[in-house]
């Protein structure tokens, strides 16, 4: 009986070392090589592509290969996951595996993904694997390792936004956009869209910018949005320096899928580029005899750091009270950036002919509405000016003294009537031919002036002798001269009751 | 001449057994470290605490002086149960090695990648198969110790007291018999 549970013994023994070096045998023989890793973005996942041969030359077969692995970010918040398995290889074979390790941008939560994008951390990488030589040993492993994540948009900055005109509804709003692509390994490329909400949550611009960076790359961009402005609105941007405040929503699409968004206030001290719009007192001089040449002093300060304002604006003149047109004119303005402009309006109005009689006899007061337009690199600039001008008459307080009569033939008398006024114009000089036609109270005719010339430079006094001959009947009493002063400009009529 | 011959292989036995199961599993760390690279030899220093349980080199030893006291005594009334304490050892041993059956291996924090790994190897069927050469050693101990006990009491059940000159002269040779035995 001993000797039987020695040959067992025996047999046991063999068998045990046996078993014990085909396992070690096989293990040695047991060979993994991992291939390149791939990175593949589909949508809003990013796939990790592990390729793996496992080459099995032992004995046995290694069976239920399982390899399951989990990324977690610092606060543990699970990243990605992945897992492969269960697999057999059997004994003197080989396969091919591919470990995918799936990152689905959607499922994380905006801390984590704001935390991925933004920050430099240390993830941890758990793989748990498993495997088996059946029916003597299983083996399981895990291992956990960090792994320095770096934030592919690490300091991203939203810069200090700028303000321009546009065009005639829009401003164009430049943001500066910059980062560094922190990262090893991936590579940034996706689409920014922008809006630009104001205080109240409304939409008031759009704009988009596409971002790329290389691995270890820094981006530097500008972010262009168009700001829709009411015609209010662009009126108050070109005259009023204020606060333009605004919020930024920024949305970052990974292949059109919107991958992470945020809000950012946009605050901008607008600098008006016709601040403190200042218009002189208007000044006219003699031009042609339809016209009168116009001169407006017009001053504005260009608060503007951006805009170098070069344009011309046309001038429609107007009557202010009858709102008819009264003539036209031309703003030059060259006003670069952060400077002063002092210029002049200069144009003509039609000097008003059916009021004629009255302006060269009453002093009053002229007012024009100017209407000015232009454009400065497509956007329109409106302004509308109220221009007045003190008008001295030509012949203000004209006086005529007592006749004198003397004979001068048989049916008439000779008239000597002493005439003075004051050319209070402060630059037309009258030069006008004066006739006069006297007349009865029945409204005969009963004399005639003799026609003079006169000429009064402004701001003088005239002193003259209205000449006439008047008929012998109209003696001793009351007549009427109409005196007619025939101007380049026309003719006014002015009549006085005398006595002969 | 058979004695010395005896003797001769217990000193054997009981050296390799020694250097095996005592010398090697208490120094593994230093004789890797002279003959491996220094990688390897760090590797395995911070291995052997973990593969090598404190207690396996004193089951070593206690197995390093039962397996020649084994074969010194044989013939024997010790021969039995040394041979059963023996099977006895080497399933403590067997059992320790393989800490029963699930093996956990620390990896502790490799530097630079700082990489930690628990590595777990269950070995149950091995341990068991490993288990089976000192099991069937401490049957055969018993089956020895059981024989040998067996034989005695028949021997002494058959030579009871007896005044015949055949009697007188059996009992004198089982009394020779039973000293020679022992």
């Amino acid at each position: 009986m001993v000797r039987v549970v020695n040959v067992l013994i025996a047999l046991a023994t063999i068998i045990s070392f046996a078993v014990l070096g085909s396992l070690l045998l096989s293990v040695a023989q047991l060979k993994v090589s991992v291939g390149d890793v791939t990175v593949e973005a589909v949508d809003a996942t990013v796939k990790v592509q592990i390729p793996a041969t496992v080459v099995n030359g032992g004995y046995y077969s290694v069976s239920d290969v399982n390899l399951e692995t989990t990324v977690k970010d610092q606060a543990g918040a699970l990243l990605a996951k992945g897992s492969t398995g269960p697999v057999t290889i059997p004994a003197y074979a080989s396969r091919e595996l591919t470990h995918v390790l799936i990152l689905d941008v959607k499922s994380l939560k905006e801390e984590e993904l704001k935390r991925l994008l933004f920050n430099d951390q240390t993830l941890q990488v758990e793989a748990k694997a498993s495997a088996e030589l059946r029916p003597f040993i299983a083996v399981s492993a895990t291992a956990l390792t960090p792994f320095e994540w770096g934030a592919p948009m690490k300091d991203f900055k939203v810069g200090k936004a700028t303000f321009k005109p546009y065009n005639k509804t829009h401003d164009l709003v430049s943001i500066p956009v910059s980062f560094r692509n922190n990262s090893p390994y991936v590579s940034v490329e996706a689409e920014v869209e922008a809006g630009l909400l104001d205080l109240q949550g409304r939409l008031k611009g759009v704009g988009t910018l596409t971002i790329k960076a290389r691995p270890k790359a820094a981006f530097n961009g500008t972010l262009n949005l168009l700001l829709k402005l009411s015609e209010g609105e662009l009126e108050e941007l070109l005259f009023k320096d204020f606060q333009l405040n605004y919020k930024l929503l920024l949305k970052i699409l990974h292949r059109g899928v919107e991958a992470y968004s945020l809000s950012e206030p946009i605050s901008y001290p607008w600098q008006a580029p016709l601040a403190n719009l200042q218009v002189g007192a208007a000044q006219l001089s003699p031009y042609n005899a339809t016209h009168l040449a116009f001169r407006v002093p017009v001053s504005f300060e260009n608060h503007s750091p951006l805009i170098d304002l070069a344009t011309e604006l046309k001038a429609i003149i107007y009557n202010a009270t009858s709102g008819l047109p009264q003539g036209a004119g031309l703003l030059p303005m060259n006003a670069p950036r952060r400077t002063s402009f002092q210029g002049f309006l200069e144009g003509y109005v039609l000097v008003p002919r059916e009021a004629l009689t009255s302006l060269l006899f009453k002093d009053r007061e002229l007012n024009y509405r100017v209407n000015l337009e232009g454009e400065y690199e497509g956007v329109p600039i409106k302004l509308s000016l109220t221009v007045k001008r003190d008008w001295g008459a030509p012949v203000k307080d004209l006086k005529l003294g007592k006749p004198e009569a003397k004979p001068y033939n048989a049916t008439h008398f000779k008239l000597l009537i002493p005439m003075n006024f004051t050319n209070n114009s402060d630059f037309l000089n009258l030069e006008a031919k004066l006739t006069a036609d006297f007349y009865d109270l029945d409204g005969k005719i009963i004399g005639v002036g003799i026609p003079q010339t006169i000429t009064v430079p402004a701001k003088t006094s005239y002193q003259g002798l209205l000449q006439g001959l008047i008929s012998l009947k109209a003696l001793g009493r009351q007549y009427v001269a109409k005196l007619t002063f025939e101007t380049a400009y026309g003719k006014a009529l002015k009549e006085v009751v005398l006595v002969a | 001449m058979l004695k010395t011959l005896r003797v001769a292989t217990a000193i054997v036995i009981a050296a390799i057994h020694f250097v095996a199961f005592y010398y090697v599993p208490v120094n593994l760390a230093s004789l890797v470290a002279r003959v491996a690279p220094p990688q390897v030899a760090e590797a395995v220093s911070w291995l052997t605490p973990q593969i090598i349980p404190r207690t396996l080199p004193l089951i070593g030893l206690i197995v390093t002086v039962l397996t020649p006291a084994v074969i010194l005594l044989k013939n024997t009334k010790a021969y039995g149960p040394l041979t059963t304490l023996t099977g006895l050892a080497f399933t403590a041993y067997v059992y320790t090695a393989l800490q029963g059956g699930f093996i956990t291996i620390t990896v502790p924090k490799i530097p630079p990648i700082g990489l930690e790994a628990t590595i777990t190897m269950a070995a149950t069927a091995l341990m068991y198969l490993f288990l089976l050469p000192p099991t069937l050693t401490i049957v055969k101990g018993i089956l020895i110790t059981v024989e040998a006990v067996s034989r005695v009491k028949a021997l002494k059940g058959s030579l009871k007291p007896s005044t015949t000159p055949a009697n007188t002269k059996a009992n004198s040779y089982s009394n020779r018999l039973i000293r020679n035995e022992s």
